[in-house]
């Protein structure tokens, strides 16, 4: 069976072979069968052709490869792999908590493309710094906003766990100020060691995931 | 000379001719992209690919419009 990006490349590629039919026998559109071969070669099938590819390169934006391509990523993709379940992202990652094909993108949802239209043009600042600008040493990167809980409680909200825990309750109004982002999950002192990159030269890493 | 009045003068074949060969580079670029998982095969897609595809489409379809049926 083929994968849905096999797909579309063979439907890009006949459209291709189609549209190139018309063009070395333009005589084909003489009649009246060739007119609506053109029609469908010119017009309906280079459409169909943007669209899906446009589905298929966003789908692919959301996978950890895309974002991880980008050299200055690397260390973010190795956080990935610390063995010390106190850094967020790892423990998350290695126990399948967030999809591993889609890591990055569970919890940054509102990233470069998928976010704002200003987050939009962050993202091609990011590309003109990467390949035309000096990037910034993995350890400097920093997000523009605070992280919001939101991004937990996509999961988090409503779990038992997260609900019944008593460092959630420590007072009456706590989970209320966690539920509406104004205590932070990351910066409260209580998950606060995240990517932290720029302590990778001292961590041990989970050999077996890689 | 603006690019319509440009075209207008063209032959409908040629005019045809001239969306297929964007056309066809259009779809060659999304291709292209769609080989490596990367942000520049994604800008390459916006970029390159969809404008070509697009162009020979408005061109296409400027064709049909334009053409006078014989008789």
């Amino acid at each position: 069976m083929l994968s849905p990006a096999a797909l579309e490349i063979v439907f890009i590629a006949t459209a291709l072979a189609l549209a190139a039919l018309i063009g070395f026998r333009v005589e084909l559109t003489q009649a009246r069968g060739g007119r609506i071969l053109a029609f469908v070669a010119l017009f309906i099938l280079p459409v169909l052709a943007m669209g899906l590819g446009f589905s298929e390169h966003m789908q692919r934006a959301e996978s950890t490869r895309f974002c991880l391509s980008c050299h200055v990523m690397n260390d973010f993709g190795q956080s990935l792999y610390v063995d010390d379940p106190s850094y967020v992202p790892a423990k998350h990652f290695q126990n399948n908590l967030v999809p591993r094909e889609h890591a990055c993108y569970t919890c940054h949802t509102d990233y470069t493309m998928f976010g704002t239209m200003h987050s939009k043009f962050r993202g091609l600042r990011h590309m003109y710094v990467q390949y035309l600008g000096t990037p910034p040493a993995s350890a400097d990167i920093k997000l523009y906003t605070p992280f919001n809980n939101r991004e937990c409680l996509h999961c988090h909200s409503g779990m038992r766990a997260f609900l019944e825990q008593p460092k959630h309750n420590k007072t009456p109004e706590m989970m209320a100020k966690i539920n509406s982002n104004q205590m932070s999950c990351m910066n409260s002192k209580c998950h606060d060691t995240v990517h932290d990159v720029g302590t990778l030269k001292d961590a041990t890493f989970w050999k077996a995931g890689q | 000379m603006s690019m319509y009045s440009r075209l207008g003068n063209l032959s409908i074949e040629r005019r045809l001719r001239l969306a297929t060969i964007l056309i066809c580079l259009g779809l060659l670029a999304l291709l292209l992209t769609l080989i490596r998982i990367h942000p520049l095969a994604f800008m390459a897609f916006i970029l390159v690919g969809c404008p070509l595809v697009a162009a020979g489409i408005g061109i296409f379809l400027y064709s049909i419009v334009s053409h006078a049926p014989e008789g």
